[in-house]
């Protein structure tokens, strides 16, 4: 019996299997919370983010829908996390709607698919062509994939303003990055 | 993704430490989702302490098992944590509940077929006996770890106490609302509260020597006694009298004297020690 | 820490005319102390005394400095001290492995929810069960349910751990695991186990005390009861004649206990098993024809 795969340990998750979202922490828990450190400076929030995660994990790993990859679906759940904790107040329900939600896609429009398909040592130097503030507006919304709500409790801005840095930053984007496809495909 | 591009120890070493740009942060991300050896590297390099605590977390959430709501719902009328943790232990915790609710159900019907005349004697003996049988119903059930909770210390009178408290806390309304609502019963609606009070205190009295089914049956065969004798009689109306209640009230102290004495000398209701 | 975590003062208890136990003094200081004997010979109406599951016939017992025969409050005073696994523990089928201790944590006065919490972790972890905390009673093994209810019993820091029978329903692993526990906890408190198994007495206990029908037949260090047996013991071809005990070793040979040597047989050295059966049989004329049948004859068992 060779390694479980990430689906497989969901499966096991589902039924009940303790063991198996132990192999999953084992597995996922480590660049979590790497990256969500790189979120939040608090580390007692992510802290507890991250624990919600595979608590969330636990009683709904039935709700996984088997399509894409499991670390993106964590990333999901724990970003999310995350900004309900930096909101100041736990999601009213544990198991609401951030799970399903999750599951959506990390990329989604054609733009943003247009950014992560390439190179990324082209979208890193496309990145860091934005000024900062909108690098983070990127960063929160396609990278992490929020919705502008989110990324605005998330970078302590208002909505609109997250949209229309959004909105500046895609335009930059593309004029950066165009010429490179180009030269690849 | 496929282009062999991987984590190296050095670009690893410094997303950890916050110290990438963005750009590179970015692709480091999107990499460690779709690149399993990647990500094992990452994973790897978090702090040990920090995953073992949230770990620790993560067991301890995922272990702890809900309240019924019953208990939530006293909760947050005040019940400790701990008392309610003892509660949610007796598996007999939906027993008095059951009892009382099939009881006052067959109750009802029985009492609404029977002649007019013995409607009043039914409910006369129905009513007391309801909680003073929900109590040692509650009992019953502590018997299977009893050994081990017997070398505790934690107080087993007031182990004693919840489950009676809660016994009667579930019998009590199911019996007033029936007495107010079923059309057959008159002046007996309250006449009923001291006798059950009096006969709750010798079924507790009685667990202190006894099993619940020996107590509880003792309890209402002696009720049966007295009904049946008052409607022999004809004088059911008597429970009612200022003398009767006088009679139950100093019954009532008295078992509550034998219980105390019972329970500081040696026995809790339960045959604890 | 104390020498005398447990005091037993001239105690009996007997059931109508039948005596459990006869008048016993003993004390237990730190340290592994094993109970050995057959079923029936007190040894769990010795740990059920100590354990203030039932009190004393006679006499006075003393746990932490506690009198347990004392007020309600002194022997609540003593119960803080000690912990106790029975031999049989009927857990509700219903409750989750993690409510059960929970409930159990609460009963030992853990009141602050967090540090009971990682409590019972803690102690689902030491007998390896932390990845069913969430699965019901009815849903364990046999075994697993023997580990859980030993679960209980190293909650907390107490001074003595009454253990009676703790390895039956164990496999050789988990056995192992709880020797381990068990004898770190001894350098701080007392633990009192019975046993059937002579190898968890070999392996773990400072101290053993035989009994048998109610009475203490030895008291001693392991070394001191297996030296009872030095000069008994023998291999060879064939059995002793009157052996007390033989049977055929892997190796095709005979080991016989007591007895005539057969000839060419030659002295081997003795197990805890050969001097707790020589206790027994010192003392128990009429239980020694039993055993002391032919080549052969199988292995005597545990107890009778
Ligand atoms: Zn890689």
């Amino acid at each position: 019996m060779g390694t479980p795969t990430d689906s497989e340990l969901l499966r096991d998750i589902a039924a009940g299997d303790e063991a198996a979202l132990r192999m999953l922490y084992e597995r996922h828990a480590g660049w979590l919370l790497l990256r969500l450190n790189r979120r939040c400076g608090n580390s007692e929030l992510v802290a507890g983010a991250l624990q919600d995660t595979f608590v969330a994990v636990w009683q709904s790993a039935g709700r996984w829908r088997g399509e894409g990859e499991v670390a993106a679906w964590l990333w999901g759940i724990s970003i999310r996390r995350l900004v309900s904790a930096l909101r100041g107040r736990p999601a009213a329900d544990p198991l609401g709607d951030d799970v399903v939600d999750a599951a959506s896609p990390l990329v989604q429009s054609a733009e943003d698919e247009l950014l992560l398909g390439v190179e990324y040592g082209d979208v890193g130097r496309a990145l860091r062509s934005l000024p900062p503030e909108l690098r983070a507006t990127v960063q929160a919304t396609v990278i992490d994939g929020l919705s502008t709500k989110e990324a605005a409790k998330l970078l302590g801005l208002p909505q609109g303003t997250v949209k229309s840095r959004l909105r500046v930053a895609k335009v930059r984007l593309r004029r950066s990055l165009m010429p490179a496809r180009d030269g690849r495909i | 993704m496929a282009t062999g591009w991987h984590l190296s120890p050095e670009l690893l070493g410094r997303y950890a430490a916050g110290t990438l740009d963005l750009g590179p942060q970015a692709a480091v991300e999107a990499h460690i989702i779709v690149c399993p050896d990647c990500l094992g590297l990452a994973s790897a390099a978090a702090p040990r302490d920090t995953l073992d605590q949230v770990w620790q977390g993560v067991v301890t959430a995922t272990a702890r098992p809900t309240m019924p709501w019953p208990l939530r719902f006293l909760q947050r009328l005040g019940l400790a944590e701990t008392d309610a943790v003892i509660l949610r232990a007796s598996s007999s915790l939906y027993r008095p509940w059951l009892l009382s609710v099939v009881g006052a159900f067959v109750f009802g019907v029985a009492g609404s077929m029977l002649p007019a005349a013995e409607q009043r004697a039914f409910y006369l003996l129905i009513a007391p006996l309801l909680p003073a049988i929900t109590v040692a119903a509650a009992y019953d059930s502590t018997d299977p770890i009893r050994e081990l909770a017997v070398a505790t210390p934690y107080s087993k009178l007031r182990i004693a106490l919840l489950r009676t408290v809660f016994a009667v806390a579930v019998a009590l309304p199911v019996v007033l609302v029936g007495g107010l609502v079923l059309p057959f019963v008159g002046a007996e609606a309250f006449a009923w509260l001291l006798p059950a009070l009096t006969l709750t205190l010798l079924a507790l009295t009685l667990l202190t020597w006894w099993t619940a089914t020996a107590a509880a049956g003792t309890v209402a065969a002696v009720w049966l006694l007295v009904v049946v004798l008052l409607r022999t009689a004809d004088q059911l109306a008597a429970v009612d009298t200022p003398v009767a209640q006088l009679a139950f009230a100093t019954a009532a102290l008295l078992a509550l004297a034998v219980l105390t004495i019972r329970i500081t000398s040696y026995h809790a209701p339960g045959g604890y020690t | 820490m104390s020498d005398r975590i447990a005091v037993l003062d001239g105690v009996t208890k007997s059931y109508g005319s039948a005596e459990a136990l006869h008048p016993t003094d003993l004390e237990f200081g730190s340290g592994v102390i094993g109970l050995l004997g057959p079923n029936g010979a007190g040894k769990s109406t010795m740990l059920r005394l100590l354990a203030t599951a039932m009190p004393p016939t006679a006499g006075r017992i003393v746990v932490g400095g506690h009198e347990v025969t004392g007020s309600v409050s002194e022997r609540t005073a003593a119960r803080r001290r000690l912990s106790y696994l029975p031999q049989e523990v009927g857990i509700p089928r219903r409750m989750t492995t993690f409510a059960f201790l929970d409930y159990i944590a609460v009963l030992k006065e853990w009141k602050d929810r967090e540090a009971r919490h990682r409590e019972v972790i803690r102690v689902l972890g030491l007998v390896n069960l932390e990845d069913r905390r969430t699965k019901r009673v009815s849903a364990l093994s046999g075994g697993q349910r023997r580990r859980l209810a030993l679960a209980q019993a190293l909650m907390g820091d107490p001074d003595l751990i009454i253990l009676d029978e703790p390895t039956t329903g164990l496999d050789p692993e988990q056995r192992a695991s709880l020797r381990g526990i068990l004898s770190s906890y001894s350098e701080r408190g007392s633990v009192l186990l019975a046993t059937h198994q002579t190898e968890d007495v070999s392996a773990l206990c400072d101290r053993v005390i035989i009994l048998d029908e109610g009475r203490i037949r030895f008291d001693g260090t392991v070394p001191d009861l297996v030296a009872l047996a030095d000069g008994q013991v023998w291999v060879g071809a064939e059995a002793n004649s009157g052996a007390l005990s033989s049977w055929r070793t892997g190796n095709g040979e005979i080991r016989s206990l007591g007895g005539v040597p057969a000839p060419g047989s030659r002295l081997a050295d003795p197990a805890v098993e050969d001097a707790y059966l020589l206790v027994r049989n010192t003392t128990d004329a009429d239980t020694s024809a039993a055993g002391s049948t032919g080549a052969g004859a199988s292995r005597i068992g545990e107890g009778r």
